[in-house]
């Protein structure tokens, strides 16, 4: 069935611009980031990128954080940033929760705010600590805590106890499994690569160049101009650097893993999908005639944007290739007019797929309800500081890391239009069309 | 009674419908209720007309001050006494109106919000019922000994027996003053109640008490000391008890101060006579206290830094006013700016902290987080604080932040060059009305604002190390710095809870320039012959909390060699060290950084470095000097400096003078600051003194003219 696609996203005159943005290293889950929370990690980004822009705090509004696996001590990230900070008390903040969009939907929801006159300046970022996922009790113990908590009396204590086993304690941590599916994101991804015909070579070359070109881009000074040094507790070493690029990898290293998911048959490994990583990002995102009273020179505009979802049951990770046309169509433009397209890379699989799809006619017509395909994206314009598998992948975190990488890469390349989509748990999918603002002049 | 006496009066004194008297206290004219002898007059007459007054039951004593109680006694009426007798009848009175409010026919209750201190907590203890607010600011203590004093109006005698002698003794010696918690914890306090229902419950436990009732009558019943205190306080433990405590303190004074032992000596006497007769001795050794040397000297020294508090570093009368700091910047992420972005952030300023290596602004950061934390172990603040102390500090490597900058502090390496370099890298990233405040230690500020487009922004804020302890900032002034940057400079100073001195410019300003002549006259007395040990003895021994020879261990001697050279290149013929000095830094000897220096610092006991005598002259067999000699020619040449910086017009004033030398280098409190001292000498035994050591040691005791000419013309300092 043909997907009903939106009108577009706005009519206003003012538009809302990302002015700048910065994000800490991405670092390997249980390494250097050990010891900070998401809310600290928030803190650092949010903090530097106050003092390089040099605003005055009195100037923000609102403060949205995506982050989808927050403390239970602190659920509301953007909320702590602001405390914790010492920002003024009246800018209150949410932490918002869209799965590996979480931080692209914040975002979104940040011009949305703007648009509808309810912000003029919003603080915008996301965050996670994969080194601090709440790991809960199972429900039987809760239940006994409970009632042992109520009971009154020693014979009342020891029914409460009764029943109670040893093995209940081991704690149940949360997977990545799919609730209405059952299967984990590895599995519905080696599904996909079954279902498109996507080979294990094609899988290992598509990492090998995220890696390749994240070192490039590490090599030219390109990430240092957006990653901060995070001083880490305890012991306050500078981490300036994203620590899950390999320079060095090769085609051979990469096909010499085993397979994850699927030990026989499977095509994923470690080295084609993306780990668990720490991490935050932020960006400064006002309108823009504020920008031009506060006097700054923004990156890009919002130009426009999609959120999709399609059944998780079949191919979980393909909302891009519904979010991209959807986005391009509310913008007025095609898949040809994006001088950079950066996709979320979960899987190299999912990418490669979602990459078909939008070239195939059956895809378009199926699916899409048009007659010609979205278009096929030259190499060279898809992630070329490379994504996901080599960068990490804080979940929260991603889509502002996204946003602020295409922003700063359309501008060296004094380029026009950027694209960013990202797939989510559910079936979902999110795409943000950007654009210079230098470049329309 | 006239509209116009009513606005005289510090006490109200209103009954309620059930009997409740209400006395409130409210100096006129002051910020906190100070115990003057005109309150305590009028307290007497108050006390007086309720024993007598009819339908009242019981008696509520609060504050009409918002946020405090009473502050204590007035400094000044027991600074003027002269005699011992005039000291003994000062507390007598006191002790006879506490008397008075003791005897009272009915239950008498304070209500205590804020500081209860000295005067202030001894009116209470005559009181039956005490609550206190719950909040930070409320603190309850007997700090008389911090000004060589002791509690004189009954504290020694109630506070014992009240709450143990072993409590007691802890707080009357130490002077430490007690929060909320800890109050009602050890039965200073009955009641610890919400600040904003204090006064309300104050009336409802009054009453209860009045009619033998309800929870204030069962807290008075269930009052009992703890079973450790009663062990102490039996015939056996006190003798340990005061032995312990005598042995403790003549260690901690030193033999300088001789208000703990009077204060040990009263309190002693609760425990083995009846209250009248412990008062008579509390009133004696008050009288006794009164005349001492140290509580004039320490009198003084509290006298001048509460002036120093109200002055904003102008001229009487100057129009110009402070601006508001809101961002700041401090440059080197060394030991004294990690201490300043510390300090600064502490107190609730964003830092961006510059350096060039990454990895010290690690241990700034670090350094930080250390200082923080002891808050958090002493329950000070909460994790949550310190983490947004800690986030205040913004490191960098780079100039970005900085063009919103009010002020930047520099802290970079003690060189002119580099200190010009920084100058102009700041004045090209930051607004015209950026301050740029130089944290060195001796050079002159107009040398430093000789790069600076703008040198009426610049200006000298020298800090001591380390920065969070140390509590005092000397802001250096040159001729073209604009009196707003000196203001403004000022209040941040205050800011961050420093006592702050404002001199006039020349190399070393005041501070390092009397540290210089006294560290130079300690190195004349090694090169003359005397042991390394023997020196820092015969100083810590004089009062000073290190010698010499350590602190310059402590500094490094290549800087101390460096400032020497940039005294003696500002005052030609002077500072000279003596011959061979250079061979120090020829046998690598850095001091403690390097682990070489006067001493050897391989051994957990620091020990002089045998092996440096080598190097001076007299080689390994030191000579026996008199440390009396020692202590005369090292502190002498202290006073004379200090007196050339009054006479050069460096110092405006002795009494900065006089702080700046307690609070930054650690001459002897109970001596009141060098030129209080000079005063207590008298200046014609001190121009003699001088003229005596001029003779056999040469020049640099030649005696300021200022004070042969003040010594001439009878005059003192103060």
């Amino acid at each position: 069935m043909a997907r009903r696609t939106k009108e577009k996203n706005r009519a206003a005159e003012d538009r809302v611009v990302v002015v700048d943005g910065v994000r800490t290293p991405f670092v390997r889950a249980y390494t250097d980031f050990k010891d900070l929370t998401a809310v600290d990690l928030a803190k650092v980004a949010v903090r530097e990128l106050l003092e390089r822009v040099e605003i005055d705090p009195e100037q923000i509004d609102e403060v949205i954080m995506g982050c989808v696996l927050p403390s239970v001590h602190s659920p509301n990230v953007a909320r702590e940033v602001v405390l914790g900070l010492g920002l003024p008390h009246r800018i209150p903040g949410y932490t918002l929760a869209r799965a590996c969009a979480s931080s692209a939907q914040a975002l979104i929801s940040a011009v949305e705010g703007i648009y509808a006159g309810e912000y003029q300046v919003v603080l915008v970022g996301g965050t996670e600590s994969m080194s601090n996922v709440p790991v809960p009790y199972k429900k039987s113990v809760v239940d006994t805590l409970q009632a042992l908590s109520r009971a009154r009396s020693f014979p009342a204590r020891m029914k409460a106890l009764s029943g109670f086993n040893l093995e209940d304690l081991v704690p149940s941590p949360p997977d990545i499994a799919e609730p209405a599916t059952g299967k984990t994101m590895g599995q519905h991804a080696e599904m996909m690569a079954r279902k498109n015909g996507i080979s294990r070579q094609a899988q290992d070359e598509f990492a090998l160049r995220s890696h390749q070109n994240a070192a490039a881009a590490r090599q030219t000074g390109k990430t240092a101009e957006e990653v901060c040094t995070v001083w880490a507790q305890p012991r306050f070493e500078p981490v300036d650097e994203d620590n899950f690029v390999r320079a060095d990898t090769t085609l051979e290293k990469l096909s010499s893993l085993k397979p994850s998911f699927d030990r026989r048959y499977g095509t994923l490994t470690a080295g084609n999908s993306s780990g668990l990583t720490d991490g935050a990002a932020a960006l400064l995102v006002m309108s823009e005639s504020k920008a031009a009273e506060l006097g700054y020179k923004p990156l890009v505009a919002v130009k426009s944007w999609s959120s999709v979802s399609i059944d998780p049951s079949e191919q979980l990770l393909l909302g891009p290739a519904y979010a991209i046309p959807e986005a391009l169509e509310k913008a007025g433009l095609a898949l040809a007019d994006m001088d950079l397209v950066d996709l979320h890379e979960a899987f190299a699989a999912q990418v490669l797929s979602v990459l078909s799809k939008l070239e195939s006619v059956d895809f378009a017509k199926k699916e899409l309800g048009r007659d010609m395909p979205v278009g096929s994206i030259p190499p060279e314009k898809v992630n070329v500081n490379g994504g996901s598998i080599a960068l990490g992948h804080p979940f929260g975190a991603t889509g502002a890391r996204m946003t602020l990488m295409t922003a700063r890469e359309l501008e060296r390349r004094k380029a026009r239009y950027g694209c960013i989509s990202i797939c989510a748990a559910g079936g979902m999918g999110t795409a943000i069309i950007l654009e210079r603002l230098e470049a329309e002049k | 009674m006239t509209v116009a006496e009513m606005a005289e009066q510090a006490t109200r004194l209103t009954v309620n419908e059930k009997g409740i008297a209400r006395l409130e206290l409210d100096c006129p004219g002051t910020r906190l209720n100070i115990l003057s002898p005109d309150v305590f007059r009028e307290l007497n007459d108050r006390f007086d007309e309720l024993s007598g007054r009819e339908g009242v039951r019981a008696l509520v004593i609060s504050s009409a001050k918002k946020g405090s109680f009473i502050a204590g006694a007035d400094i000044n009426t027991i600074g003027a006494i002269e005699t011992l007798d005039q000291g003994e009848e000062l507390s007598r009175q006191a002790q006879l109106v506490f008397q008075k409010l003791d005897d009272l026919p009915f239950p008498t209750v304070c209500a205590i919000d804020g500081v209860c201190l000295g005067g202030g907590l001894e009116l209470a203890l005559a009181a039956d019922y005490r609550l206190v607010s719950d909040e930070d600011r409320t603190a309850l203590g007997l700090p008389e000994v911090q000004l060589g004093l002791i509690p004189g109006a009954g504290g020694t005698q109630r506070l014992p027996r009240l709450i143990g002698l072993p409590d007691a003794l802890d707080m009357i010696l130490t002077g430490r003053n007690m929060r909320a918690k800890k109050a009602r914890k050890l039965g200073l306090a009955d009641e610890v109640v919400p600040v904003e229902i204090l006064e309300q419950r104050a009336l409802e436990a009054a009453d209860e008490l009045a009619h033998r009732k309800g929870m204030a009558r069962d807290l008075l019943e269930q009052r009992q000391k703890g079973l450790t205190t009663r062990v102490l306080e039996s015939f056996a433990g006190r003798s340990l008890v005061y032995s312990q405590a005598k042995a403790t303190l003549r260690k901690k004074t030193g033999g300088h101060y001789p208000a703990p032992f009077k204060a040990l000596e009263a309190t002693r006497a609760a425990s083995r006579k009846s209250l009248q007769e412990g008062l008579e001795i509390e009133a004696r050794l008050f009288g006794e206290a009164t005349v001492t040397r140290q509580s004039k000297a320490l009198i003084h020294l509290f006298n001048s830094f509460t002036g120093l508090k109200s002055e904003t570093g102008l001229p009487e009368g100057s129009e110009i006013r402070s601006r508001k700091v809101k961002r700041t910047a401090v440059l080197g992420g060394g030991l004294m700016g990690s201490g300043i972005a510390t300090v600064l952030a502490s107190v609730g300023y964003p830092v961006r902290l510059k350096d060039i290596d990454k990895k010290t602004l690690g241990k700034s950061l670090s350094y930080a987080h250390k200082v923080y934390s002891k808050d958090v172990e002493r329950r000070r603040i909460r994790p949550f604080d310190r983490d947004l102390k800690l986030s205040r500090i913004r490191p960098t490597v780079d100039y970005s932040g900085f063009s919103r900058t009010d002020i930047v502090i520099e802290a970079v390496f003690e060189d002119l060059d580099i200190k010009h370099r920084v100058i102009q890298e700041v004045e090209a990233v930051c607004g015209p009305e950026t301050i740029f405040a130089s944290n060195t230690s001796s050079i002159p500020i107009e040398d430093i604002a000789r790069a600076s487009k703008r040198p009426e922004n610049v200006i000298g804020m020298h800090f001591f190390s380390p920065v969070e302890k140390m509590q005092l900032v000397e802001i250096i002034v040159h001729p073209k710095t604009a009196e707003w940057v000196t203001a403004t400079t000022v209040d941040l100073a205050k800011k961050m809870k420093k006592h702050v001195i404002v001199v006039n410019d020349g190399a070393g300003f005041y501070t390092s320039r009397v540290l210089a002549a006294f560290c130079l006259e300690a190195v004349r007395i090694l090169y003359d012959g005397a042991a390394i040990d023997a020196i820092d003895r015969a100083i810590t021994g004089f009062g000073f909390p290190v010698g010499p020879l350590i602190l310059m261990d402590e500094v490094g001697i290549d800087v101390v060699t460096h400032v020497m050279a940039i005294m003696t290149e500002a005052f030609p013929g002077r500072f000279l060290p003596p011959t061979g000095w250079e061979r120090l830094s020829e046998d690598g000897r850095l001091g403690k950084k390097n682990k070489r220096g006067f001493y050897s610092y391989k051994a957990a006991v620091k020990e002089p470095d045998h092996s440096i005598y080598s190097l001076l002259p007299g080689g390994r067999q030191r000579e026996d000097v008199d440390p009396a000699l020692i202590q005369e020619r090292c502190v002498f040449a202290f006073l004379n400096e200090a007196a050339l910086c009054l006479e050069e017009n460096v110092l405006r004033s002795p009494r900065d003078g006089d702080v700046a030398a307690i609070f930054g280098l650690g001459f002897p409190p109970f001596l009141g600051g060098p030129f209080f001292h000079m005063d207590q000498i008298g200046l014609p035994a001190v121009v003699e003194k001088l003229e005596s050591l001029q003779k056999v040691y040469g020049d640099s005791f030649k005696p300021a003219r200022l004070l042969v000419d003040m010594a001439r013309e009878g005059k003192t300092f103060f």
